[in-house]
């Protein structure tokens, strides 16, 4: 937690003082989970992870948001060797645990148990968040949308880590003043450009948001940018068919480049119009980011391109 | 240049000066192929007799390391590629080299389309291109302008280690040093590029070293893969789904102690080969002076440690290959390039037996017994070849690539130090 704010108030941005970029081509210091299945969410939303609280042991301080503890914890939902892990520590391995294992040698023994708890509490009815905000900055976007979709899981991504310390802090006091309230949204600090298979599984998320990304002008920087042709594959990839993905910038060439791109790629099309001024999270797109806001103020134009994840076309790819 | 090429290391580029030697099996075993360094060295295991090296090497020669060599899946086409960014295109009939595209990075990783047309290769930014290869056996036949490298797809800003092509033609597999292997669907068109994505094999944790397609009559397809983290494992393609995985460290340290077990990063795979009959698989570990084979059960989906087969002290392979007589080919060797530029390349070939019955029985093969005898080993091995300093080397480069791929762990204190340098830099601008 950062300094200056205590837990549970709302955090001051001042106190969270980032730098202005971080180049998301470098390599990074954060743990990331080996697989989707990897990925502990409970931590994250443990309003929707009831059951398995009641497994685990109430551990009493922030147990509400100590995801970061657990960030790495390594179970594996595929066929393997949970069971034979599970039959060495003297537990009846049943069939749901069987079908997972375990893999990493130097965490297998200490989580594996674990694991195997909750594979055994949800199975396939693990709640899933199925809602990104890629570079969602001081997470304004998450805050307007969790009253929108109470039921609906979401998550920001965020690079820096300041950011991504005060969205963190944020949520926990918007938790604490609004009982039972924005439980479904949630911060994780990565790189969305490369560790976006590590969290979601193929075809989990229904909507995708890059709101305002950081324009990278230069030319030279273009392979920067989080809107590309290639980095479309892997979006289209953890999307749903039928899933929306929403930009916006108030960087005219920005906002060209990023429909090119999804112009060009077989597994976008436009939304049509009409639909899009009926999603009820069109209008949000402008005005519910910091970033937007301060566009807002300043009189700015904002460029959206709104494309759903179609099957690539039999013409095409 | 430089600032840019060691970006997305975090300015922290590994300095390479010893790359190791690479060896390429024609498919119907009519020649074999070492590259060290920037030399190529051809032996034709029909003919018993080399190819004129000096002919190969001056025609059109390579300047700088050689990453990746490759045949058609024909045997008709062959390709070479590395640091000097050239990608070569050649004709095995003749070995004349047919076409030489200039790529804008380093290259890592190549490999034909299952049907021959296209070339892929990968740069050392994660960027996979195509060329097709149609027109260049017969210029007359194909279109008079070969075509520009179309770039396919991107890992983004990741080394791509291993290239392959399944064999049924429908994927394209990517690894990468950031611990994940992509499977993408081979497009019907490569010219539109490659946007469809089956799915990633996740599982290993470090850089995937090294990939191996499994050639099988069943309409699954698999693959094996060895990485960083000195596990071997099996994954079905079309699903991503892992099959099974072997800790080989794991495995030998618990066999027998010869491998330090106190280190505090574990031994990487090194290499990795799958026999033509899909029932075994060979890796090499890095400093392990031996190859290690895995039995392959398809059937089961399961891989199992089989056994540890040593060979000569030090002798650590840098590249291996099975032929069709189910043959072990390996090579260890690498290239060093001194400060004045010259260039150091030692390399060792050896060729090992392997029966299976109830107990797999592996056999160095007496040099006299191999096709051409002393005759291949000098042509491969190189006239110079001082043992002791191939095997040196061959080491070497194999921790060499291993550090270029890991993961930089900086100390607080490290990052403390670098953040204040670049804050005292934007004083300086401010002033
Ligand atoms: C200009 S800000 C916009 C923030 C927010 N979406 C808004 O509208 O207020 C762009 C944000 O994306 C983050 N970002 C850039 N590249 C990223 C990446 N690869 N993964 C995650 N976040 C990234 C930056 O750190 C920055 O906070």
């Amino acid at each position: 937690m950062a300094s200056g704010s205590k837990k549970g108030q709302h955090p001051r941005k001042r106190f969270y003082r980032a730098r202005a970029h971080s180049n998301p081509l470098s390599d990074s210091q954060f743990p990331v989970p080996v697989s989707p299945a990897h990925m502990d969410w409970s931590d994250h939303f443990p309003a929707f992870f009831k059951s398995n609280i009641t497994a685990a042991p109430e551990t009493g301080h922030d147990s509400e948001f100590n995801f970061e503890a657990k960030y790495t914890v390594k179970k594996e939902n595929l066929n393997g060797t949970c069971s034979e892990w599970s039959k060495a520590k003297g537990v009846e391995g049943d069939s749901k645990c069987s079908s997972a294992s375990i893999i990493d040698v130097s965490v297998r023994k200490a989580e594996g148990l674990e694991i195997c708890k909750k594979i055994q509490a949800f199975g396939d009815e693990e709640p899933k968040v199925h809602f990104a905000d890629i570079g969602c900055g001081f997470g304004g976007l998450l805050v307007k949308l969790s009253p929108m979709f109470p039921n609906t899981l979401m998550v920001g991504m965020e690079l820096r880590d300041k950011v991504s310390e005060y969205v963190k802090d944020r949520i926990i006091a918007l938790r604490k003043e609004n009982p039972g309230q924005f439980q479904n949204i949630s911060i994780i600090r990565t790189n969305a450009m490369k560790y976006l298979q590590n969290y979601f599984q193929k075809g989990q998320l229904q909507k995708m948001f890059f709101l305002f990304p950081d324009p990278h002008f230069k030319e030279r920087n273009h392979r920067r940018r989080i809107i590309s042709i290639a980095l479309l594959a892997e979006y289209a990839h953890v999307m749903a068919l039928g899933g929306i993905l929403y930009t916006v910038t108030d960087v005219e060439e920005l906002g060209e480049w990023m429909k090119s791109c999804l112009e060009a790629h077989p597994l976008f099309e436009e939304v049509p119009l009409k639909k899009q001024e009926a999603d009820p999270v069109v209008g949000l797109l402008k005005c519910a980011t910091e970033e937007g806001q301060k566009v807002e103020r300043n009189g700015g134009k904002t460029f959206y391109s709104v494309y759903c994840r179609v099957l690539a076309s039999s013409a095409g790819a | 240049m430089n600032m840019e090429d060691d970006e997305g290391h975090d300015g922290f580029a590994a300095e390479k000066t010893v790359t190791p030697a690479l060896l390429a099996l024609h498919p119907f075993s009519k020649f074999v192929v070492v590259s060290v360094g920037s030399q190529l060295r051809v032996f034709n295991l029909l003919e018993k007799c080399a190819v004129d090296s000096e002919d190969i090497n001056s025609q059109s020669c390579h300047v700088d390391a050689i990453k990746t060599i490759t045949f058609s899946k024909d045997g008709g086409l062959f390709a070479s590629a590395g640091d000097d960014k050239h990608v070569k295109l050649w004709d095995t009939d003749t070995w004349r080299c047919l076409r030489t595209v200039v790529a804008t990075k380093k290259i890592s990783a190549s490999s034909f389309s299952s049907d021959g047309k296209w070339l892929l290769y990968a740069d050392k930014f994660g960027v996979v291109y195509a060329i097709s290869t149609e027109y260049v056996k017969d210029p007359l036949a194909g279109p008079a302008d070969p075509g520009q490298p179309v770039s396919l797809l991107a890992h983004c800003c990741s080394i791509i280690t291993s290239l392959k092509c399944s064999a049924d033609g429908r994927y394209i597999i990517t690894a990468d040093r950031d611990f994940k292997i992509r499977i993408s669907i081979f497009p019907k068109n490569p010219l539109m590029g490659a946007h469809e994505i089956e799915g990633f094999c996740l599982g290993h944790t470090s850089f995937v070293s090294c990939v191996a397609v499994v050639n099988n009559n069943l309409t699954s397809q698999f693959l094996v893969s060895g990485g960083g983290d000195g596990t071997v494992r099996l994954w079905e393609v079309e699903t991503a789904t892992l099959l099974d995985t072997v800790d080989v460290y794991e495995k030998i340290t618990i066999a027998n102690s010869d491998v330090d077990n106190t280190a505090v990063q574990l031994p990487a795979i090194t290499c990795i080969a799958v026999s033509n009959n899909a029932s075994l698989v060979a890796v090499g570990l890095e400093s392990l002076d031996g190859v290690i084979i895995l039995g392959l059960d398809i059937k089961s989906k399961r891989l199992r440690f089989l056994q540890k087969f040593l060979l000569e002290d030090h002798y650590c392979p840098t590249s291996i290959q099975f032929d069709r007589n189910g043959w072990l080919w390996l090579v260890a060797g690498a290239a060093q390039r001194t400060e004045a530029g010259e260039e150091k390349a030692t390399s060792w070939v050896k060729v090992v037996s392997i029966s299976s019955g109830d107990a797999i029985l592996l056999e160095s093969i007496d040099p006299a017994s191999l096709p051409g005898g002393t005759l291949l080993l000098e042509a491969l091995d190189g006239t110079d070849s001082d043992v002791k300093k191939a095997l040196a080397l061959a080491d070497a480069a194999n921790m060499a690539v291993k550090e270029q791929l890991s993961k930089k762990k900086y100390t607080n204190e490290h990052r403390e130090l670098r953040k204040r340098l670049r804050n005292d830099k934007k004083l300086q601008k401010g002033m």
